[in-house]
């Protein structure tokens, strides 16, 4: 499972998740990609989950690129405990994810194989998402 | 080279409020800049510029006719940069730059590999790195498009901007030895790669480790 190395705090607050993507909000690796239409905690347990439906379908072809890094600890607090003694247990890592971020983008391969790919990653995921495709046209992108 | 056309209007709304209601009313604000010229606050119909966006590229030169008061002024630009809605990918405003002569721009020209390489052939993956090369050039010189041969590249090698055979006149920006593309080998099977993931699950549980500050680390 992805997760840091090392970290300066072994806990963090929660924050808001406001706004849009400030980056990655286009395909840059791949042909295709996968935007998020709303914001949300990616668990790295459903990144990693997103890989393996992805990597089923293209086999040994192509590759795919994952643009999001669950770098945020969640704690929780055990069950049946009274409120209060401090903040709870780490229990994973996220990405936090705004509205236009590119989390997945798939390269190398047909596009009918890259399409499925991002669909079943799509199934993995909680939130709305569409597929993208690179922008071909001359210019650069902001 | 093709030329396309644009039909614009000088554009009195500026700030942010005025141009989301100037987008609402279907246009796209846009500006004009260069070398030699004061820059222009200009808009478009959206509908025009959808049109003419599928077959341009930025070394497809425009030609721009801004509708003023009571005259048109036609004006040789090169489209310079997007901006898109982050989640509609919409254009939302437009950058178009006026060269001078005898002043050299900065471009992107779109790259074309051209073949398919022998690693592919044998398995291996084509990484396409650079699709559009930044070059310096003359505006009288600017060519459509670069075509590379990329037949050759077997498995494992890449292609380097030094490899490239430029026009005269055409200076990428780039470092010579950035490479272009590469044949990449193939990967391990499917299998293998969830079984390890699988491995990777039992050993971990273990919490990164923290880093400690300066002060401590000292004393240590």
């Amino acid at each position: 499972m992805l997760m840091p190395r090392r970290v300066k705090y072994r806990k963090q607050h929660r924050g808001r998740m406001k706004g849009r993507a400030k980056g990655g909000a286009q395909v840059d690796f791949g042909e295709w990609g996968l935007k998020a239409l709303e914001p949300a905690w990616i668990t790295a347990q459903q990144i990693e989950a997103c890989r393996i439906a992805m990597m089923r379908v293209m086999k040994r072809r192509g590759k795919v690129w994952i643009k999001i890094f669950p770098d945020k600890p969640y704690t929780k607090k055990p069950a049946e405990t009274r409120m209060g003694k401090g903040k709870g247990n780490v229990e994973g890592w996220v990405a936090v994810v705004k509205p236009g971020r590119v989390m997945f983008e798939v390269g190398g391969v047909d596009e009918e194989i890259a399409l499925e790919a991002l669909r079943q990653a799509a199934n993995k995921l909680p939130i709305a998402t569409k597929i993208v495709q690179r922008h071909h046209l001359g210019g650069e992108m902001v | 080279m093709e030329m396309a056309t644009l039909h614009a209007e000088i554009r009195k709304e500026l700030g942010k409020r005025p141009v989301k209601r100037l987008r609402k009313a279907g246009y796209i604000p846009a500006v004009v800049y260069g070398p030699g010229q004061e820059p222009i606050s200009i808009k478009l119909k959206k509908s025009e510029v959808e049109r003419v966006f599928h077959h341009i590229t930025e070394t497809t030169p425009i030609n721009l006719k801004i509708k003023t008061d009571d005259r048109e002024k036609e004006l040789r630009v090169f489209l310079k940069m997007v901006q898109r809605d982050k989640i509609h990918d919409s254009i939302v405003h437009l950058d178009f730059y006026v060269p001078m002569k005898g002043h050299k721009m900065h471009i992107n020209i779109p790259v074309e590999y051209k073949g398919k390489p022998i690693g592919v052939e044998r398995g291996g993956l084509l990484e396409i790195l650079v699709e559009e090369l930044p070059v310096e050039i003359d505006p009288d010189k600017i060519i459509d498009k670069i075509e590379v041969d990329i037949e050759n590249l077997g498995l494992g090698e890449s292609l380097h901007v030094k490899d490239l055979d430029l026009p005269e006149g055409v200076k990428p920006i780039m470092d010579e030895e950035e490479v272009l593309a590469v044949v990449i080998a193939p990967r391990r099977g499917v299998e293998e790669e969830e079984e390890e993931a699988e491995v990777v699950e039992e050993q971990e549980e273990a919490q990164p480790e923290v880093i400690k500050k300066g002060k401590e680390k000292e004393e240590e």
